[in-house]
């Protein structure tokens, strides 16, 4: 609560424009704008920015005061320079996390690259066809698509492949997001990197803990499944997973007041029956006393 | 008291006795209207439940945050006014205090009608009340609702007991002088009053019983409340959280119950012409025991409030400053000084715990510790120990809606039915009691 009093002020002054200081605005990505750069950036947002800034282009950002701004925005592109983008990521504001302290320099110019490769009016110095080119091969490869998944044991590895159809052939696709993950009871457990996407051969590796504890059979169920359902339609496959056997720990079995009925605490039996004993025991002395002023009567 | 009296005024005395009792057991003109309303009352509430039944909770103001609201503060009033009954039959009783005799009878009328109606309260509170019985079937002995389950029934046996032991000798003595009731009336006092005939071996049983239960009605009526206080003092939340809810339940269920019977003292006083039976003296009394067990309260409220205060811990603070200067101010304020401060005050001079002054009291106190209640429900609810986000606008307050209203209207009509029914068959004059008292149980006994 009073962390959200301080942050009154904050939140207020947040809904005018925020812009930098002109000397931030000034300085220039440190990172220099590349395919490479691109495409590390698009892992560092998928990793950390989406779930708040949601996917860029289809305005679905968390519905925050103020918004997180989606990036295809281009208003936002021209409004702000690469430096001024870079700072803002920096540095942070209200609900927008100061990635200075999170993210290296690296990874926060790749991802002001990545924001900027959705503008298409921006001409980067260092490689003129840069923007044009990140996509090309997604929108060559079309339906059918399939996915596909091996589990190698021996090394705890899972490789999973997306391909679609180019040209009436089979062929990777590349840079889509997979979900790779555990089955549990509410959630799924991911276990791929956060952000990773499809190779140029179609492929995410990911490595599982075999030492999950996972029931009396020790098996475990391997979930993978597409994450653009718009683009690529559902598209998931199951494997099973040797994980470590493990044998409950029966910790709701002992007489504890957590344990389920059962398994109440002795002590608390003994207090409550001879509580309700001894109240209800009187009352049924009673009774018998009125059977007896009964049988005077008779 | 005086021990010679003549076999003249003794007749006499158990002629007025009679009369007064029976008195208020005749009909009444203002008896159909009055059941007539209450009735009407009932058929809102049937068709409000109806429509909470059929669509579910969803048209109570409930929400995920406040999911205890107006129904769960019912139900510790309900429970709260219910304990009268042990406190002036019993603890005053058991201290000898010889004048609440007249009183004993209305408290526990009273406690019945109350206890009974709390149990269903609950279940309003069910958004499915066809699993009540789960409660039996896979109830944790672990947990306070199975406890508290366990104590109000305890509770609605002993007070029944309580209620009915007392009534053996009268019954009999109506049985006898009451010649034009109904077939079934006869028929329910004949076997209620068990054969009774006066020796002095039934005389002693009869005591001793009453004694017994006089005793163990104590320790289960500090019980009832002081479970339905862990209900909220077993979690973890702000404002409930607290070593001090037991006492201080039970302290303000003193204060709700003596304000209640105060009422129903000056109704029948006024309606029946029982002014010989409770008397300005009663009134005076039953003023000073108010203002003892509000003094009781107000100590309770002091460390209850002051305490936590004085820290103002992170989570604390937020609830507090809604109580004393926020969204609930006014009712918090409200309620401390008029329902309780102020009360105090007045009450302590004579002039005010006159008839006519005390109930005006007593009414006020009632409503404030009916107004407390909710306040001791909703606001923790509204408190949680993380922020409430992402949530529709309507999850951050509650306000009842009419359906909850009329279902509240319900249960206070189904306990004041309870109550005038049992005023209706049953005799409210502790007869007998008042003739022993004079030492003419003889003369009650051989009365025709
Ligand atoms: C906790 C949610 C959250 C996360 C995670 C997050 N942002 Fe933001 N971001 C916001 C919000 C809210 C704003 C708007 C802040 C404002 O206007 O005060 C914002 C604003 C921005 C802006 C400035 C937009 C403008 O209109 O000026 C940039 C650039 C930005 N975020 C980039 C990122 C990047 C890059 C990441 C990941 C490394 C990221 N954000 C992660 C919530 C988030």
């Amino acid at each position: 609560m009073a962390i959200l009093v301080l942050l009154m002020p904050f939140t207020l002054m947040a809904q005018s424009d925020w812009t930098v200081s002109d000397a931030k605005q000034k300085d220039s990505n440190p990172i220099a704008y590349s395919d490479k750069s691109v495409k590390a950036g698009k892992v560092v947002y998928l990793g950390n920015c989406k779930s708040c800034h949601g996917d860029v282009g289809k305005d679905n950002g968390l519905p925050l005061m103020p918004k997180p701004t989606d990036f295809a925005n281009q208003a936002f592109l021209d409004a702000n320079t690469d430096g001024s983008i870079f700072h803002k990521i920096t540095d942070g504001r209200a609900t927008m996390p100061a990635y200075g302290a999170i993210l290296s320099e690296q990874q926060r110019g790749d991802v002001t690259n990545y924001i900027r490769s959705f503008d298409p009016n921006y001409k980067p110095q260092a490689s003129a066809q840069a923007a044009a080119t990140p996509k090309s091969n997604d929108t060559e490869v079309g339906a059918p698509y399939f996915l596909d998944v091996k589990v190698d044991e021996a090394n705890s590895e899972v490789t999973a492949i997306l391909m679609g159809t180019f040209n009436g052939e089979k062929a990777p696709v590349v840079d889509a997001e997979l979900f790779i993950g555990i089955k549990r009871y509410f959630n799924n457990l991911p276990i791929m990197e956060a952000g990773d996407v499809t190779n140029e051969e179609g492929v995410i590796k990911a490595n599982y803990p075999a030492d999950l504890p996972s029931g009396e059979e020790g098996k475990g169920e391997l979930l993978v499944y597409v994450v653009d359902q718009e683009k690529f339609g559902e598209l998931n496959q199951s494997a099973e997973l040797k994980l470590q056997a493990t044998h409950p720990s029966h910790f709701n079995e002992t007489r504890a007041l957590w344990a389920d009925r059962g398994n109440f605490p002795i002590w608390l039996m003994v207090t409550y029956l001879s509580i309700v004993l001894i109240v209800w025991g009187v009352m049924a002395k009673v009774v018998m006393n009125l059977i007896k002023i009964k049988k005077i009567g008779n | 008291m005086s021990e010679s009296l003549s076999k003249e005024q003794a007749k006499k005395l158990v002629d007025k006795y009679a009369e007064d009792a029976i008195r208020p057991m005749k009909n009444h003109k203002g008896f159909l209207p009055w059941m007539g309303f209450l009735g009407l009352v009932m058929v809102v509430f049937g068709y409000a439940y109806y429509i909470q039944l059929t669509e579910g909770l969803g048209v109570t103001a409930m929400r995920d945050y406040v999911s205890w609201g107006l129904y769960i503060s019912n139900f510790v009033f309900f429970v709260a006014v219910s304990l009268v009954g042990m406190v002036v039959s019993a603890v005053l009783g058991l201290a000898g205090q010889k004048w609440v005799k007249p009183i004993t009878r209305v408290s526990e009328i009273i406690a019945l009608g109350f206890v009974m109606v709390a149990g269903l309260v609950i279940i309003t509170d069910m958004g499915r009340p066809d699993r009540f019985l789960n409660l039996f079937m896979y109830g944790r002995l672990q947990s306070p609702i199975v406890w508290d389950v366990t104590v109000i029934t305890t509770y609605v046996a002993i007070s029944t007991l309580l209620f009915i032991l007392p009534l053996i000798p009268d019954l009999a003595f109506i049985k006898k002088k009451m010649k034009d009731m109904p077939v079934w009336q006869y028929q329910l006092y004949n076997i209620l009053s068990l054969g009774w005939i006066g020796t002095p071996e039934q005389y002693k049983i009869l005591h001793k019983s009453i004694r017994m239960l006089s005793i163990i009605i104590i320790p289960v009526a500090m019980a009832i409340h002081t479970v339905t206080s862990w209900l909220f003092a077993s979690t973890l939340r702000i404002g409930w959280d607290t070593t001090i809810f037991g006492p201080y339940f039970v302290a303000g269920a003193f204060v709700a119950g003596t304000a209640a019977v105060i009422i129903v003292m000056y109704i029948l006083r006024s309606n029946y012409k029982l002014q010989d039976y409770f008397t300005d003296y009663h009134f005076d009394m039953m003023g000073k025991l108010l203002v003892l067990v509000s003094l009781l309260y107000a100590y309770f409220n002091i460390n209850e409030f002051l305490v936590p205060a004085y820290k103002m811990k992170t989570g604390e603070a937020v609830h507090l400053h809604t109580l004393f200067q926020g969204v609930y101010a006014g009712l918090f304020w409200v309620v401390q000084i008029i329902g309780m401060g102020l009360p105090i005050f007045f009450m302590i001079f004579k002039h005010w715990r006159k008839p006519n002054n005390l109930t005006f009291i007593a009414v006020i106190v009632l409503i404030g510790a009916f107004l407390k209640r909710y306040i001791i429900v909703v606001p923790t609810l509204l408190h949680p120990h993380l922020p409430i986000q992402n949530v529709p606008e309507e999850f951050h307050h509650y306000f009842p809606t009419w359906i909850e209203m009329a279902v509240t209207a319900g249960a206070f009509a189904m306990s004041l039915t309870i109550i005038t029914i049992l005023l209706k068959i049953f005799p409210v004059i502790p007869m007998w009691e008042l003739a022993e008292e004079k030492g003419i149980t003889e003369e009650f006994e051989k009365y025709d």
